[in-house]
């Protein structure tokens, strides 16, 4: 049966309430209606009319009537109710006005930490086998159990292998990135970018994955060497069209590759990130195929369903065992594949030194956390401001149940109250949720944010937290209400008040304990933010320019000359003061090495894991790098090439006891990238600088000597503004190295760039601190309005008997204060162990100072005087006498 | 005489129901009212002046006629019954009787 259907659920809706001797036709009706539009306007719109045509039905004249008579009944009790509802939201204007900004606030909090969570756990779901994906990760462990190395990548040997060896495994892909540059051929305009994103994939690749192609054969596409699929995006940034199947691009202006397919725009839940898909078979040297130790290839493998993860983990241990069995003798360390679900890379990886990475599902956690605390003090105000009022209720109550109305019936009533303020803050909220979703976008970072409205998701949310909300907030207040007895409340009897009372004094310190936290997390967070970018990193990084070096440009032995060249040139000019080349530079990754780095006179247990970069001469001088001991390199000394400088953990993991006596000695090292026994001559220590950021310690670092390095060019300017010299740089890199782009930037923007992600928890943070002690201080200011109105009397009489105003401010602001203040002391403790935990994430972290607490709870003390005095200071105003001749 | 005065729509939808004659059902008429007056109407609001002219005696009905297209099911074919096609014609008139009284004038344009 092909044939399309209407909605079955709305079918059978009709046929519920629907007369019999009219369905058949109706119904008859509708499907001709439904046939008619289904050509006109396909499925979607087809069935949503129908349903529209249904409900448009559901009236009187076509209904049977079995509606019992009990439910008449109810509807004209629940109009009642809804009416009596109605008038106390409106006799209490300011009280309902303070709920209801509380809840709305709370609940636009809830819509968008629920919708940010929803989208930050469905990263790569979209794939259509994410349940059998994984990714195989390697690792090294020494045998006394310190960590060789952990990455998420693995050698360009594990995936073949696996797929050859493991039954279980049905296919793999290999990705290995690499940037390039890339220029369309047969293009009138010569245009050539730099493009990041370039990936070398197998041909499974697009039957592992579902990335969408828009033309091309996934099957095939990537089968031929020099075969390239690129992203929509990219065929209009070069082509213009997306019309682009069967055109040649020009990688690094020799290679020309064959463009076979189009893909969709990669979604932005999508943990691999890329703008070339390149056939794998395009890598021609042996390496890419047979190489077992070089971990820069990232492999996913298909498993078949319901395999078992630990049996394949015990069978790559022998595969592994099987090759470099030997090896691992020698070097005391094995190394083994892991098996890491799709479905939480995005999440809970962090096995690289990406910092903060390993902290994503930790803040996720820490956001509903904080959502949730915000939504319950908006829902605290409701019950407290509701049950305060409980005494002026109490006659209300007494009548209507004087007249016979049930318990049940009572909590009805308050239940329906709440779902009522609830409703109306549900509404606002989405309405705000609208207008604030672009800004929302940015804090957030994404970008299918601006449309939250169309998410399903969010309207069952908004829902489930109506719901929720309503008979949570509005089951306290009604049980407290209906709980009254008609003859006490009508004889003049004050309600029970004591343990109500108390409740609510609990509740305030409960509100007030949440907001201070929320402001102490923040004030932390932004103190060691501070705390960091104030350390000395041990290097100048202010004023300092960085160019990525020339990518096309053959490293031969002209390169040296051109490099020469552009140095003395850059030199002339002023504003520029001192230029180095190097292999790597601050904030960037410094290539780790393994498995046989140690003293020349110590065996290969005693290996450990280095750092090691090439730089040339000046690179301690630009970079203020001091030298401790020792001489720097010298391009006058031949040998030089065989000797390294070290830094100071470096020196202490290799355990020299001085600097001194670290000079002159040799140690195991690999030189110029060769691995086999090179040994390496100690010449000078520096000191330890921050390579990375301060939540990463120091690295240990050995310098090896490279006079023309062609991977990071850095310039001293004379200022942070690069305007000036910008055009001369640009004309000198042109005159070096042609046409290929260039692309610098400034090194502290670069290394601020590892701040970002706690700036932005820090600026979440902040957000909600002030929503909470908003939330916090409205009810406070509600409740003690209220509360010091009830006591006008006895205000009024104090006065007659010589009370002053101070005297009766102090009288009525005291014990609010008093809450506050335990409720500070009470968030004391587990404030600072949060706190002290999420500190303990950093290697260099400040001191947890006393004034970090003391602040917030001064401050929030200071401001609930300032919401609470307002009220009594008027009132102690009051002349007596007109309060007292009330009644 | 109250219970027998026709409402603009009624009035409608009889007199389509008699153009219809023998093909008049809840879609048929909903579609030839919109073709004639050119304003849009729903087959619900429809069927409930249908319901109602029914009860009022003005039509009566009866099953027939499935079809493939409504899956099957048969139409509910309405028809005029003797009193409905006389309060059509009493309605019409009072139409033109009133519609003779017209002063002349307002034709020419002199009163205006």
């Amino acid at each position: 049966m092909s044939n399309p259907h209407p909605p079955k659920w709305a079918d059978r809706f009709l046929e519920w309430f629907c007369r019999e001797e009219l369905y058949n036709a109706i119904r008859g009706d509708l499907e001709e209606v439904y046939t008619r539009n289904y050509h006109i306007h396909g499925p979607k719109k087809a069935s949503w009319l129908f349903v529209w045509h249904v409900i448009l039905f559901f009236q009187p004249f076509a209904s049977k009537n079995r509606l019992p008579s009990s439910l008449l009944n109810f509807t004209v009790m629940f109009k009642h109710y809804f009416k009596i509802s109605w008038r106390n939201f409106g006799r209490n204007k300011a009280f309902s006005l303070i709920s209801l900004i509380g809840l709305t606030t709370g609940m636009i909090a809830l819509l968008f930490i629920g919708e940010y969570v929803r989208f930050e756990k469905s990263y790569d779901l979209f794939h259509k086998k994410s349940d059998q994906l994984y990714r195989l990760r390697a690792e090294g462990w020494h045998n006394d159990g310190r960590k060789w190395f952990q990455g998420t990548a693995n050698f360009p040997v594990a995936g073949p292998q696996v797929y050859e060896k493991v039954p279980e495994v049905e296919a793999f892909t290999r990705l290995y990135d690499n940037g390039a540059i890339m220029s369309p051929q047969g293009e009138e305009e010569e245009k050539s970018y730099k493009e990041g994103n370039v990936s070398y994939v197998d041909s499974s690749f697009l039957t592992l994955f579902s990335f969408p192609l828009l033309s091309g054969n996934k099957q095939t596409a990537l089968r031929e060497p020099n075969s390239v699929i690129i992203t929509a995006s990219m065929a209009h940034k070069y082509f213009g069209t997306t019309e682009v199947v069967g055109k040649q691009l020009i990688k690094d202006y020799d290679k020309s590759l064959t463009i076979t397919g189009v893909l969709e725009d990669i979604p932005e839940n999508s943990h691999l990130y890329f703008d070339f898909l390149i056939s794998y078979y395009t890598l021609e040297e042996a390496r890419f195929y047979d190489n077992w130790g070089w971990t820069d290839f990232y492999t996913y493998v298909q498993l078949i369903p319901g395999a078992d993860v630990q049996n394949l983990h015990d069978q790559f241990d022998a595969i592994l065992h099987e090759r470099k069995g030997q090896y691992y003798e020698n070097v005391q360390a094995k190394e083994y594949w892991r098996l890491q679900p799709l479905d939480q890379i995005h999440l809970h990886s962090g096995f690289h030194s990406e910092a903060g990475l390993d902290a994503q599902a930790d803040i996720i956690h820490l956001l509903i956390v904080v959502g949730l605390f915000v939504m319950i003090l908006a829902w605290i105000n409701f019950i407290n401001l509701s049950t305060a009022r409980a005494i002026e209720r109490g006659k209300e109550v007494g009548i209507q149940k004087a007249v016979g109305a049930t318990r049940k019936q009572m909590i009805m009533q308050f239940l329906l109250e709440a779902f009522l303020i609830n409703g109306m803050a549900i509404l606002c909220a989405i309405l705000m949720v609208k207008v604030l979703s672009p800004y929302f976008s940015i804090v957030s970072g994404q970008a299918t944010a601006v449309k939250i409205l169309s998410q399903s998701s969010f309207w069952k949310m908004a829902v489930g937290i109506w719901i929720i909300g309503s008979l949570g907030s509005g089951f306290y207040p009604a049980f407290v209400m209906s709980s009254f007895k008609p003859i006490s409340i009508l004889r003049g009897k004050r309600s029970p008040k004591g343990m109500f009372s108390v409740i609510r004094k609990s509740l305030v310190v409960f509100q007030f304990a949440i907001a201070i936290a929320i402001i102490i997390g923040t004030g932390s967070i932004y103190l060691q933010i501070q705390y960091m970018r104030s350390q000395n990193l041990g290097f100048r990084m202010d004023q300092m320019y960085v160019i990525p070096g020339p990518q096309a440009f053959p490293v031969d032995s002209t390169f040296e000359q051109h490099l020469t060249r552009f140095r003395t040139d850059l030199l002339q000019n002023p504003k520029v003061i001192k230029f180095t080349s190097s292999q790597s530079v601050p904030s960037f990754g410094v290539s780790n090495w393994g498995g046989y780095i140690r003293r020349a006179d110590q065996d290969a247990s005693h290996a450990k894991t280095y750092s090691i970069m090439s730089m040339d001469e000046h690179f301690l001088a630009t970079y203020e790098l001091d030298l401790i001991t020792g001489r720097n390199f010298s391009q006058q000394i031949v040998s030089d090439n065989k000797n390294v400088i070290i830094n100071e953990t470096a020196r202490k993991q290799l355990a020299f006891d001085s600097p001194e006596s670290a000079i002159g000695q040799m140690i195991y090292c690999p030189l110029n990238g060769s691995y086999d026994g090179t040994q390496a001559r100690v010449i000078g220590v520096v000191k330890d600088h921050n390579h990375y950021s301060l939540k990463n310690g120091y690295n240990p670092i050995i310098y090896t000597y490279s006079p023309a390095s062609s991977s990071f060019f850095s310039l001293l300017l004379d200022s942070n503004e690069l305007s000036a010299s910008t055009a001369y740089i640009q004309e000198v890199w042109q005159q070096q190295f042609g046409s290929e782009p260039m692309e610098g930037f400034f090194l502290d923007d670069q290394f601020n760039e590892a701040y970002k992600a706690d700036l932005r928890l820090g600026r979440i943070f902040a957000v909600f601190s002030g929503i909470a002690i908003i939330i916090a201080l409205l009810g406070l200011f509600g409740l003690s309005t209220y509360m010091i109105f009830q006591r006008s009397k006895e205000i009024s009489i104090r006065k007659i008997l010589g009370a002053t105003v101070m005297n009766i401010v102090s009288i009525l602001s005291r014990q609010y204060l008093m809450l506050v203040l335990l409720a500070g002391v009470s968030a004391i403790p587990f404030t600072y162990w949060f706190v002290q935990k999420w500190l303990e994430g950093f290697a260099f972290s400040m001191a947890i100072h006393p004034i970090l607490f003391i602040i917030p709870i001064l401050g929030t003390i200071g401001i609930a005087a300032l919401a609470v005095s307002w009220q009594t200071v008027k009132t102690a105003h009051i002349n007596p006498a007109d309060s007292l001749r009330k009644d | 005489m109250k219970g027998t005065n026709l409402g603009e729509f009624e009035e409608l939808v009889l007199l389509t129901v008699g153009i219809l004659y023998g093909d008049a059902y809840g879609l048929s008429i909903t579609d030839e009212l919109t073709r004639q007056t050119g304003r849009k109407s729903t087959i619900s609001s429809v069927y409930k002046v249908l319901v109602r002219l029914e009860k009022k005696g003005y039509l009566s009905s009866e099953m027939g006629g499935a079809t493939e297209a409504r899956g099957g099911r048969p139409k509910r074919l309405y028809q005029l019954t003797q009193s409905g096609v006389s309060v059509l014609h009493q309605t019409r008139e009072i139409r033109n009787s009133m519609w003779g009284q017209f002063p002349k004038i307002i034709w020419e344009g002199g009163g205006l």
